[in-house]
């Protein structure tokens, strides 16, 4: 042996190896454990994420919405708070981009331009679609004024004949007002030029004047040939959408409702003129700050392709490249989004909930719904793979095949089908499905050691030392056979995350609460994903970073758990 | 035992597994607070309580639930929508059955009566859904569009992660390996629903591939006129399928990769590679000969268990890309509690998840010589 590989061992070496060694040997299971764990760096990054996101799941009250710190009250009184941004509008006031905003917005024109800018410094130009560009916004933009707009009271003899029917406007220039307390009634005129109607489109504008309010209406829509009473019940076709707004600040909020007609049956004829009335009821709740609204008009739009992502197609002509152009419809060209900006640093959706919060909020709604039915899963198999995989013979059958039944459904259709039991759906109840019938992996895993562990000497040697069997097994036994449980249990945990979402994105979820599944179904509604994607690429984006964080520990854990599966 | 009779056993222990599977579906829609009919009057307020109850009565919704199941499962006299006089409905309808068959056909005149009885389940008369048409024809319409699209992605994932995962393994930690394990580790953490919307927003409304606007609602255009000829009918399907294949294989690639991967490991690992190996036995017969049939079993294992869920469909990406399929379909029946429809769908699925499961149980045989039944 050379000299220079040669270790010398002096007393002060020795000493803290000594020393070293009685470290390790008093090392907990928990200790040694955690030494192995570490070793994964990416395991432990994917620990960190999910310690962040359950933080930021805990703290979420605190951190969406602010001035109003109810962290566990009743979950209707947070459902507005969670719609709310971050960051406080009133606490920004006084800031030079805030000024800006609520000055910007005093005339439609002016609210026009300034969504327009917001828009295009949102997202790059080149993303745009080509009827997003700005001479077309600007073709429609209404010259008017404020006071015009606003002050002008609705009159009934405008709108209405001698008689009492409908009468055509007759410079309808794109824009008429109703008084928000009764509802009322306005008619406008369209000439398709092509054979195919089957939409109308209604862009509100409201106007808020307080911080806050709720807004909604029922809308109809009823299709008349030009020259009918309007009054009787001889319509075309008629479509119905219940609508409401929810505002999170004094602005002019405008909101897009798509009506479609069923077209079974119903001729329309290339150049004739149609009449289409907007019938609308409001509902019957406060608006505080609401004065009036104005429905204004615009057209004809091309079809979008993205817009009904989600209907039922079959009723609908479709759409290609060279279809598209082809294809009338009135619409407004406006979107409704407000697009990063001090206040929504991710964006809102059409009804202006900030998806930051929405995101903040959906990191509580999915960690609740995991962690507790993981939890009740993992309790579930545990007792049931132990009890059949330690008695074996009769309860191992029984149990064992209530597993079989359980795999052989498909476990989403399952589900949703559990899920209709409860008419009002909650984040506890989905929890508590998911987890009362997703033990059947877990059953199985432990099953499976057990069936091996219940052979080995010390099992023998307890029992004859006469230890009753509930002490064998859960003392003696478990703590031998939960390694591959930890394991499955961390990448369940992750199953379940993306479970719920989808369950919330078909609509399965809690109503009143904001999960990211639920976000992204935001995301897809109406026009929302051609105009702001990123009402549904953010909720996204969380879920996939907090599943990889649970998958990157759950592969960590499974190393450090059991070294001989180590790769 | 021989590999016969393990077939008869397995059959003849499925028949409680199935009765198992039916009587806890059906005491879960029993037990939902509304049915279709509730689902009905929130569309329709003006319904009076004495419609409802009879809409209900037509469906035999106000039977006592064993009443239900048993009607279900063996069949009902569909005039009276009862038992009838079951047995001798049933008699007749089980002894004329090759006679009537000839007789609709046309072909010779029997005079057998028309029987007013409605096979059960058991007959592989799925029933009527709520909404009035048969199951058998509903699921008949839409089977094959959920088939295509999921073997399709099945093929994708296979074909894409099989070859990858042994890569992996071969050279494990490499540049290639960490890029393959990490890609999978993604592609198992994404939402596939928010995947397939990424997908659209990207490829379909940004044309971000050459420019090309992938179609990426409904399984083909609608705007075809019905002169089109074969092929471009084809181009056509086959266009709509790229997206949700795509986006659907991608998860499936993940999980075939990892798997491939990770026992492709531990099959390197045995003494009997490395026996081939000291024999002289060239890499390339040492991998695919001796290594790959035994790494191959976990990916059988879930190439089964995807085939018995076939029907089942990807809900999600289903309804994401509007596809006409058994999984969106299904979404939209539980919304309206079409409990019938629910039932038929679920049995059939769990039928071929027990074929399923048993022909992967015999393949394992033929793949792997050691496993005796």
């Amino acid at each position: 042996m050379s000299k220079e590989g040669k270790i010398v061992i002096d007393d002060e070496r020795l000493e803290a190896f000594e020393k070293e060694k009685e470290k390790r040997r008093r090392a907990g299971r928990i200790m040694i454990f955690w030494r192995r764990f570490r070793r994964h760096r990416m395991g432990v990054f994917g620990l960190f994420i999910i310690i962040f996101v359950t933080f930021v799941g805990v703290f979420a009250p605190f951190l969406a919405g602010p001035g109003r710190l109810v962290p566990f009250g009743p979950r209707e009184s947070n459902v507005q708070a969670r719609f709310t941004p971050p960051f406080s509008y009133e606490s920004a006031k006084d800031t030079a981009a805030s000024q800006e905003a609520s000055t910007l917005e005093k005339t439609v024109a002016a609210f026009y331009a300034n969504y327009k800018l917001n828009f295009i410094n949102g997202m790059s130009t080149t993303a745009l679609p080509h009827y997003l560009q700005l001479s077309k916004i600007d073709s429609i933009v209404d010259e008017t004024t404020e006071e015009e707009l606003w002050s002008s009271s609705l009159d009934p003899a405008d709108y209405l004949n001698a008689n009492g029917s409908l009468r055509l406007p007759t410079s309808f220039n794109g824009s008429a007002l109703i008084d928000y307390r009764t509802g009322g009634k306005i008619a406008f005129q369209i000439n398709p030029s092509k054979n195919k109607l089957t939409f109308v489109s209604i862009f509100l504008a409201v106007r808020v004047d307080s911080p806050e309010s709720v807004w909604g209406g029922k809308f109809k829509v009823y299709l008349y040939e030009a020259e009918s009473d309007l009054n009787s019940a001889n319509y075309l076709a008629s479509s119905s959408v219940q609508s409401y707004l929810v505002s999170t600040g004094p602005s002019i909020s405008l909101r897009l409702i798509d009506f479609r007609f069923s077209v079974a049956g119903l001729q329309i004829t290339t150049g004739s003129t149609y009449t289409v009335v907007l019938d609308t009821e409001i509902m019957d709740i406060e608006f505080p700050g609401i004065n009036q609204y104005v429905v204004t008009r615009s057209g004809p739009a091309e079809m979008d392709p993205l817009r009904t992502t989600n209907q039922n197609w079959n009723a609908l002509d479709g759409w290609n490249d060279q279809d598209t152009a082809t294809y009338e419809g009135w619409m407004a060209y406006v979107a409704v989004f407000y697009v990063t900006n001090k206040f929504h640093v991710f964006g809102t959706d059409a009804l202006g909930r900030d998806i930051l919060a929405a995101t903040i909020w959906g990191a509580t709604s999915s960690l609740t719904v995991a962690f507790l039915a993981q939890g009740i899963t993992t309790l579930i198999g545990i007792i049931v793979g132990t009890i059949a995989g330690y008695y074996g013979g009769f309860w191992d059958n029984v149990l064992m095949r209530l597993t079989d039944i359980i795999l052989a459904i498909p476990f989403f259709f399952l589900l949703l089908i559990a899920i209709t039991l409860w008419e009002q759906i909650s984040l506890y109840f989905m929890a508590i499905i998911i987890g009362v019938l997703g033990w059947a992996g877990i059953a199985r895993v432990v099953r499976a050691q057990f069936l091996s562990l219940r052979e080995l000497e010390y099992t023998e040697a307890a029992r004859a030392l006469g230890v009753s069997n509930v002490t064998i097994m859960f003392k003696h036994l478990l703590p031998n056979a939960l390694a591959p449980v930890i394991v499955q249990t961390t990448l369940g945990t992750a199953t379940v995350i993306l479970i719920e979402a989808g369950l919330s994105f078909l609509g399965f979820g809690d109503p009143l609460a904001v999960s990211w599944g639920t976000a992204i179904q935001w995301g897809m509604t109406g026009n929302t994903l051609r105009f702001a994607p990123w009402v549904a690429t953010i909720p996204g984006l969380a879920i996939f970073v907090v599943v990889l964080g649970f998958n990157l520990m759950g592969d960590a854990l499974r190393d450090a758990l059991d070294p001989r599966l180590k790769n | 035992m021989s590999l016969r009779n393990y077939v008869i056993r397995r059959l003849l222990f499925s028949i409680p597994l199935f009765l198992g599977i039916s009587i806890i579906l059906f005491a879960l829609m029993i037990n939902a607070p509304a049915d279709y009919v509730d689902v009905l009057r929130l569309t329709n307020p003006t319904m009076s309580p004495e419609e409802a109850a009879n809409i209900r009565h037509n469906l035999g919704l106000d039977r006592e639930p064993m009443e239900q199941y048993i009607l279900w499962l063996l069949g009902r006299n569909s005039e009276v929508g009862d038992w009838g006089n079951f047995f001798e409905e049933f008699a007749n309808f089980v002894i004329f059955i090759p006679f009537r068959f000839i007789q609709d056909t046309g072909v010779l005149d029997f005079g057998v009566p028309d029987s007013n009885f409605e096979p059960g389940f058991i007959f592989g008369n799925m029933g009527r859904s709520f909404t009035g048409s048969s199951i058998n024809s509903i699921i008949g319409a839409l089977a094959w569009e959920t088939i295509k699209l999921q073997l399709a992605s099945l093929l994708m994932s296979l074909m894409i992660g099989i070859p990858l995962g042994i890569f992996s393994a071969r050279k494990p930690y490499s540049r290639l390996d960490n890029l393959g394990t990490t890609l999978a580790l993604f592609g198992v953490s994404m939402p596939v629903f928010w995947t397939g919307i990424m997908f659209i927003l990207l490829f379909s409304d940004y044309k971000i591939f050459f420019g090309i606007r992938f179609p990426a609602l409904g399984s083909t255009s609608y705007t075809l006129t019905g002169n089109e000829g074969a092929i471009e009918l084809l181009v056509d399907e086959l266009a709509h399928m790229i997206l949700p294949t795509i986006v659907l294989g991608l998860a499936g690639t993940a999980l075939v990769l990892r798997l491939t991967r990770s026992s492709m490991l531990e099959v390197l690992r045995q003494d009997y590679i490395l026996t081939a190996r000291s024999k002289g036995l060239p890499e390339r017969l040492v991998i695919y000969k001796h290594a790959l049939r035994n790494a191959l079993l976990p990916v059988v294992t879930v190439v089964g268990l995807s085939i018995g869920f076939l029907l089942a469909g990807a809900a999600l990406t289903e309804t994401v890309f509007s596809w006409p399929g058994l999984g969106r379909e299904a979404v939209a029946r539980i919304n309206l509690r079409d409990y019938n429809f629910m039932m038929g769908v679920n049995m059939l699925i769990a039928i071929m998840v027990i074929v399923s499961n048993l022909v992967t149980d015999i393949t394992y045989a033929f793949l792997d010589p050691r496993i005796r039944y």
